[in-house]
């Protein structure tokens, strides 16, 4: 019988990021087309999907817009506060 | 006032009465923080808890390119203010000519503008929202005006970008 070579992966808490939440806050000066109009171009969101999630943050206070590495999303917070939208980076 | 787009697809606001002429020359003044802290804590929100290590991080490498993005906005609507309004010939009126080019930067200075008004004047969201006063009698009911109009002045922009 060949040898066979078994690869085992494994994984610890250490290696595996946790997700993290780019979120965009309620802001009453903000028009609601703006921040649609934000959402699209940063986040590369259909007209719709902005809509959605800008309706959220008007009646809820919050949005979630994306998920993913913390680099990422210090991008994204960053491209969102040059337009003057209020987002922050969280653990998710 | 009116908007329209010219044959290039720049911007024009036409038929603006002198006081809100005045009122528009009044925006790059308007969108200056000054030593605001309220202010200028609102046009740089920190990306996640006052006192963590990121927004630490922020602050030194991320904000100095923020306020330069914020400065060129502003630069751009200084410019088109000096170089676009001009008075209707034989009339009282004013026209400004907003280039496409310049469309991102307008949006984003009149929106420096309210955020700015609205966090030195402390404004509540029922102030925000709610009718506008009858009548002007003090600085701070004048900046709620700015803010409406300066809104109303981004809505157009945005509601014909992609007519």
């Amino acid at each position: 019988m060949a040898d066979t070579l078994i690869e085992e992966k494994t994984s610890t808490a250490e290696s595996v990021e946790p997700p993290w939440n780019v979120v965009v806050h309620n802001d009453p000066i903000n028009l609601m087309t703006y921040v649609t109009m934000v959402l699209q171009r940063v986040l590369g969101f259909s007209r719709d999907r902005a809509k959605k999630h800008m309706l959220e943050v008007h009646k809820k206070g919050r949005s979630v817009v994306w998920m993913g590495s913390r680099e990422k999303g210090e991008l994204l917070v960053q491209q969102l506060h040059g337009f003057l939208l209020l987002a922050t980076l969280e653990k998710g | 006032m009116r908007f329209l787009r010219d044959e290039n697809r720049d911007g024009l606001f036409v038929d603006i009465n002198p006081l809100l002429a005045e009122v528009i020359r009044q925006i790059p003044t308007a969108a200056d923080p000054e030593d605001n802290e309220a202010a200028g804590g609102r046009l740089f929100p920190a990306p996640g808890p006052a006192n963590s290590e990121m927004t630490a991080d922020w602050r030194e490498y991320v904000k100095p390119g923020l306020a330069e993005q914020f400065e060129e906005a502003r630069s751009l609507v200084e410019k088109d203010l000096e170089d676009g309004f001009e008075q209707k010939e034989g009339g009282e009126s004013f026209r400004l000519r907003v280039p496409l080019a310049h469309t991102d930067a307008w949006l984003n200075g009149l929106n420096q503008a309210r955020l700015v008004l609205a966090a030195k004047h402390d404004f509540s969201d029922g102030e925000l929202t709610d009718e506008l006063p009858p009548e002007l009698t003090c600085q701070r009911e004048f900046a709620l005006y700015q803010i409406a109009i300066y809104g109303w002045m981004q809505e157009l922009l945005l509601t014909t970008m992609e007519e």
